[in-house]
């Protein structure tokens, strides 16, 4: 096994053992998981990025392994969040504070302003924004470490019971400024991310299916058996290979700092209509148990249907990809594929 | 639990973009590009596959011995979706450099490697796929057409359908029985290079809907074949038609066929912009870069010896919903009517891809087979 599989593979086994069925009960109403969340940063799995040895490129596909397994176990906690956090403080050269991190939603109407030093504006959407200790952000054209404390909140959730909060700030000082940010790049490394967890999150709900139509008798034998949800089953495997797939370039293009919004986008976008399908076919095959608040599947669905939204939905980077191929005047369509724009 | 096929995306090496430049190089020179055509692998050329043999791009994994480039296998990728990607007609030699090839190289024996691949790679000799019959086609492993020892060689009667370019290429891999006492029908079947201008073979054109003669049937009757034109071993055609689906159903060809009319439709977008047509090419492009990840990740895994089977399976499912979905996507939202006749390069590129995509998701294996493909690896078969 390579080293990056075995990390995949602990935390695996950590969330298996510590997600227990009153850890996940609490979380839904709302309440912190904060043994789980001590052991996972005792572990250094909360800035993953910044615990492997080698370069950059090392550091995300150690963060990719372990924000895999956290997806496949639907952790409701900040992981993903804290580990893009860290990674966009290190590239602009800032210190990571310890703790949950989270960051802003860097939509193009998010405009936090900085004047004389201090912050004011309004953050929609922070994911876990009540939790964090701290949010990244971009202010006034630069990119800001916000203190969770400076802020009002305003409690929100997605669908998946996960803390989605606004958060108002006026005239707040800030915990670190840092140089100019493209709000659109840190779009695009939050979209990967996202992406990532959508294609984790469809895989584990293909598992469930075919696991469950295997054992599900009806008519005599297992539903599985039926060509008619086999091949519905068959369909959701390519839809999660492609997604894994694209999640993969993402990731690649990151570590390699080339091609990077042609590679986000394309990732969010397919894994956000890939995780729907796959969410379809799943509930699907299930039949009425899987609309049940006692069985696993709403786990994943659930997160897949808010994911889909957050850091870009399908149509917003498919229009985005398309602007860019038509605005490359001189580039065929075939060399924006190959190469990237 | 089900076991994950296996994708593994890496960057591109600087020798796969000398690969892309080489290709591109030539494609821009070359006279048959004036008329690019939408599923270009069915566009039969054998001057354009002549002048591609002889630059090198024919065979371009084989051993210098017989005629190849020894170039890996994702610089041969890199080829093969440009030459599909700019419309180039490659149906002369795309089933003698993608399937019978590989084949004679793998189970040939040396003399049918140093009679037969050479000139292949010229670009000088086409053959053809003899496996589908009037009563077999999903059911493969149904075929009836026999071939019988006789004397020193092998007597062959029986029917081919779908043959495409029979009436065009030098050769044809069948597919037949040679041994009925198999208790299993997977069992007793062999493959036999057969020459098509061989006595006794009558090719009898079947005309598609676009109107073109591509297909043909084939009947043999007391066809008389040397024994060596038995490639592989008595028997075990079954295992070795198995071994090269891979090649068959994982590369470009199965999601590029119409991506010409796309590329046309985004030139012509790009003189007036609208957020439709924007839309329209991204949902398109977010799909077509992983397929394209998967593709490449496939032709690593071959080149390294694998079978890899199920991730096969899944290129080809993905990709031909997307080859289609493309003339979907244009025939929904685009105005321009698609004429096969037009002078209009988008119109006529649009007509071809949308009488053609019906066979993309036949040729090659169906949906459906597929699909059984994949249930079967996810271990619901």
């Amino acid at each position: 096994m390579s080293d990056i599989a075995m990390i995949e593979d602990t935390v695996r086994r950590m969330l298996a053992d510590g997600l227990t069925a009153p850890v996940l009960e609490a979380s839904e109403q709302g309440k912190w998981a904060g043994a789980l969340w001590e052991r996972l940063e005792k572990e250094g799995l909360t800035q993953p990025a910044a615990s492997a040895e080698g370069g950059a490129g090392e550091g995300l596909e150690t963060e990719a392994a372990v924000l895999r397994a956290a997806a496949g176990a639907a952790l409701p906690l900040p992981l993903a969040e804290t580990a893009i956090a860290g990674w966009i403080l290190g590239q602009h050269g800032l210190d990571v504070p310890a703790g949950p991190l989270t960051v802003a939603s860097f939509t193009p109407r998010e405009t936090l302003t900085l004047e004389a030093g201090h912050v004011s504006g309004r953050l929609e959407g922070v994911a876990w924004g009540r939790d964090a200790a701290a949010i990244v952000a971009v202010a006034g054209g630069k990119l800001a470490l916000l203190d969770r404390k400076s802020a009002a909140i305003t409690h929100g959730a997605n669908l998946a019971s996960e803390p989605r909060d606004a958060l108002e700030f006026s005239k707040a000082p800030p915990l670190a400024i840092g140089g100019a940010a493209d709000a659109e790049a840190l779009l695009c490394r939050c979209a990967a991310v996202r992406a990532l967890q959508l294609a984790e999150a469809a895989g584990r709900v293909l598992e469930i299916a075919v696991e469950y139509a295997g054992q599900r008798k009806q008519f005599g034998k297992a539903i599985g058996g039926f060509q008619a949800i086999q091949h519905q089953l068959a369909a959701a495997a390519s839809e999660v290979a492609s997604a894994r797939v694209a999640a993969q370039q993402a990731y690649l293009a990151l570590a390699a700092r080339r091609n990077m919004l042609f590679a986000c986008a394309v990732a969010k976008a397919r894994a956000n209509d890939a995780a729907g399908a796959v969410a379809r076919i799943g509930h699907q095959v299930h039949g009425a148990i899987g609309f049940t608040r006692e069985y696993q599947l709403h786990r994943y669905t659930r997160r897949i249907q808010s994911w889909r939204g957050e850091y870009g939905a399908s149509a917003y980077w498919n229009r985005r990809l398309g602007e860019l191929a038509l605005g490359a005047k001189e580039r065929s369509l075939w060399s924006i594929v190959t190469s990237g724009i | 639990m089900m076991k994950p096929p296996n994708f593994t995306v890496r960057m591109e090496h600087p020798e796969l973009e000398r690969a892309r430049r080489e290709i591109r190089e030539f494609l821009a020179h070359d006279p048959a590009m004036a008329t690019p055509r939408a599923d270009s692998w069915s566009h039969f050329d054998p001057a354009f596959s002549g002048r591609l043999g002889r630059a090198g791009f024919i065979g371009m994994t084989w051993p210098k011995r017989y005629g190849g480039a020894e170039r890996n296998s994702l610089e041969r990728y890199v080829v093969i979706e440009e030459l599909l990607a700019a419309g180039a007609p490659a149906a002369a030699h795309w089933i003698a450099d993608r399937q019978t090839g590989p084949q004679i190289l793998r189970f040939g024996s040396e003399d049918q490697r140093e009679r037969i691949l050479p000139a292949i790679a010229r670009g000088e000799c086409f053959c053809s796929i003899g496996m589908s019959e009037p009563d077999t086609g999903s059911d493969l492993a149904s075929v009836r057409t026999r071939a019988e020892r006789k004397g020193d060689g092998w007597t062959i009667n029986g029917r081919k359908i779908w043959t495409s370019y029979a009436h065009q290429s030098h050769y044809v891999l069948v597919l037949c029985r040679t041994s009925e006492n198999a208790a299993a029908r997977h069992q007793g079947l062999s493959q036999i290079l057969v020459p098509l201008d061989a006595p006794g073979l009558t090719i009898r054109p079947i005309i598609n809907l676009a109107g073109t003669h591509d297909f043909n049937e084939l009947l043999f009757e007391d066809v008389q074949a040397p024994a060596d034109a038995l490639i592989g071993t008595e028997g075990a055609g079954w295992a070795q038609v198995i071994s090269e689906l891979a090649f068959e159903r994982s590369g470009p060809e199965r999601f590029l066929s119409s991506f010409v009319a796309l590329e046309a439709f985004a030139e012509m977008a790009r003189r007036e912009p609208t957020a439709e047509a924007a839309a329209l090419i991204g949902s398109l492009i977010s799909r077509l870069a992983p397929l394209r990840g998967m593709s490449m990740s496939i032709a690593a895994q071959l080149g390294q010896g694998e079978s890899p089977n199920f991730e096969a399976a899944l290129v080809k499912e993905m990709g031909s919903l997307f080859e289609q979905d493309v003339t979907e996507r244009l025939l929904e939202e685009v105005v321009p009517a698609a004429d096969p006749e037009s002078s209009d390069k988008f119109r006529r590129l649009l007509a071809e891809a949308v009488l053609r995509a019906p066979s993309f998701s036949i040729r090659g294996g169906t949906r459906e087979i597929l699909r059984g493909i994949i249930a079967r690896d996810l271990g619901l078969r």
